[in-house]
């Protein structure tokens, strides 16, 4: 906000965050508790995180490294909305919407679109019990 | 398969079993465990050596991979109340309504705001010590698309350890009185030349009106095209009003009305204080003179004797101020007529009195307070509620003028300044202080509790400040 001479008084202007919701789909979530770590630091992209297993009473299970993670499917109290910045360009075509243009160019509102929501999540909270591995066959390279 | 093994490259390095037991707590991700499908047979193999009662078949098995680009995004999770959502799907219906939309509303120093139609929410960032893993495609059961060959593997977008908590709260009005102090309405004179035409939308005449206003604005809006960057003392337009003040639609039109905002020409203002009074007082002057009854006073021919003196909108927004438009069914009447509230009117001349001056003698003011008031209307000490305070310890027993309208809004400034102003309060007398304070999580007791100490004196619960604020 730049200050202008002595004789005027300053109002920030607020930020405005339009939420729009189009269509959402619904996307799960594993919730894990602490935090993820690789060995020295590297990247998480394209690694292969850890199996997934449903019993058929539907009791979830992971298996992370060699640690066995059991779980229960939790549905959340209340959802979870997945928001994605957007510039009003984005919603162009779609609007068919002159009048709001107008508007938000002239307010400059940025616009968060959700994109998806969250109703239940895969909740992990017990200690991760080691696998013993000794019975094992090793594959070595 | 060169080491995509499900023990992969950790084996190698051959560690005691005993070292494997002590990093227990942190399962940790295999270096370089790329993409390369991991066979069915291998992934079985692993879970029943962690004890798992799994099927050839793995009909309940899916692997989870990090995305390529991961938190790239720039997602966030936020949590929402029961009527966001719905307020966002209404919001999206009638996309064209400006009303309706759900905003966040941010400024600097402040929390920001979430607001819907009718309430405001304060956003926080809720940190938790655990992974918060995104995997659109997930299944939460065994799936009858799973148990193939490669198994699914579902992605993993995001990792984030903190969400978006939305909290109501009240919506932050303060600054509205503010904005509209800078230009308050002081008579046609002081008026730019061709902006005095008087709404006679005014906010006590309720809905009807209210939508035609709507339209109006987003008409202006579009056809004025200010900007909202505001360097200098103006004028604002509830369109503007709206995105400078963290508040929804609704609740800003509702303080509005309790400030008793009037809009003149698309623009809302404040009535100044001393224009107010001199009208109100021409008014009741007028009706005396014409023994013209409190309960029925005419609006045309009251503007029509006072046209020298005030516009006729003024007088209007002084009548739905102090009293109540009295309807009738059958529109037989030529003018509108309107019933004086008696307790406005007295709690008028109670303030005219105040006032002027520090403390009153208490029972010098109750008398010129009772005279002062209209032939046919009663003062009562309870119409002085948020308005006075009385000490009638001292003496000669005195009264002040105390509004709730001067106080902060902040809980801890508001009680700060009630006890500095009165060190003991009972609760009859703190209540109406304080009582639109209250929010859905935080009751009036609640508060109390947090900033206040009870005592007893004399059989009686008193409450005191717990410790000077700042």
């Amino acid at each position: 906000v730049k200050s202008k001479s002595f004789g005027f008084r300053i109002i920030r202007v607020m930020v405005q965050l339009l939420l729009r919701l189009s269509n959402p789909g619904e996307w799960g979530l594993v919730e894990l508790q602490g935090q993820l770590e690789t060995r020295d630091g590297a990247p998480f992209d394209g690694m292969h995180m850890g199996d997934l297993h449903f019993d058929a009473q539907g009791t979830p299970s992971l298996i992370i490294g060699h640690h066995l993670l059991t779980g229960k499917v939790v549905e959340l109290d209340k959802p979870l909305a997945v928001l994605a910045k957007r510039s009003s360009k984005d919603w162009g075509v779609a609007n068919n919407d002159t009048m709001d243009h107008a508007g938000n160019q002239e307010s400059g509102m940025i616009e968060y679109e959700i994109m998806a929501l969250v109703r239940k999540k895969i909740l992990f909270k017990n200690r991760p019990k080691p696998i013993i591995t000794s019975t094992l066959p090793i594959k070595h390279t | 398969m060169e080491g995509e093994g499900v023990w992969g490259q950790q084996m190698e390095q051959t560690e005691p079993l005993v070292d494997e037991a002590n990093r227990a707590d942190t399962p940790q991700l295999k270096e370089g465990a790329e993409a390369g499908e991991r066979k069915r047979s291998e992934v079985v193999a692993a879970a029943r050596a962690a004890g798992l009662c799994v099927e050839e078949g793995a009909p309940g098995t899916q692997l989870l991979r990090f995305a390529h680009g991961l938190n790239s995004d720039e997602l966030r999770l936020m949590e929402l109340p029961h009527g966001v959502l719905g307020a966002l799907k209404e919001g999206e219906r009638s996309v064209t309504q400006v009303a309706l939309r759900v905003v966040i509303r941010g400024e600097q120093g402040e929390n920001a705001v979430l607001c819907t139609e009718g309430a405001t929410y304060e956003l926080r960032t809720a940190d938790t010590s655990n992974a918060l893993l995104l995997v659109p495609s997930l299944s939460y059961s065994q799936d009858n698309s799973l148990g193939e060959d490669p198994l699914p593997t579902k992605g993993v977008t995001m990792c984030l350890s903190n969400y978006l908590e939305l909290r109501p709260c009240r919506p932050r009005t303060e600054k509205l009185r503010q904005l509209l102090s800078e230009c308050p309405y002081r008579g046609p004179e002081y008026e730019e030349e061709g902006e005095e035409e008087g709404e006679e939308g005014l906010v006590n005449e309720g809905e009807e009106s209210g939508e035609d206003d709507k339209d109006d604005w987003e008409e202006r809006r579009r056809t004025k095209s200010r900007k909202v960057k505001i360097d200098r003392p103006r004028k604002y337009m509830f369109s503007e009003l709206v995105e400078v003040v963290q508040a929804s639609e609704r609740e800003l039109r509702e303080a509005l009305q309790k400030l008793q905002a009037c809009l003149i020409s698309g623009y809302w203002r404040l009535l100044e204080a001393d224009y107010v009074e001199q009208a109100v007082q021409h008014i009741l002057a007028l009706l005396e003179e014409k023994d013209w009854p409190w309960t029925r006073v005419p609006l045309s021919s009251t503007s029509h004797h006072l046209q020298e003196l005030l516009p006729r909108f003024v007088i209007k927004h002084c009548l739905d101020c102090y009293g109540t438009k009295i309807s009738r069914e059958d529109n037989s009447e030529a003018d509108t007529y309107y019933e004086l509230s008696v307790e406005k009117v007295c709690q008028f001349y109670a303030v005219l009195l105040l006032r002027q001056a520090g403390k009153f003698n208490y029972s010098e003011f109750m008398e010129s307070w009772q005279q002062s008031v209209p032939l046919g209307m009663e003062t009562d000490l309870g119409q002085l509620r948020r308005l006075a305070l009385r000490d009638m310890s001292a003496m000669p027993p005195v009264i002040w003028y105390f509004p709730l309208s001067t106080l902060p809004q902040e809980p801890a400034d508001r009680f700060n300044c009630l006890f500095s102003a009165r060190q003991r309060w009972t609760q009859n007398d703190i209540e109406p202080y304080i009582d639109d304070l209250a929010t859905p999580t935080q009751s009036l007791s609640a508060l109390l509790l947090k900033y206040a100490r009870v005592s007893t004196v004399k059989g009686v619960k008193m409450y005191n400040a717990k410790r000077t604020f700042k």
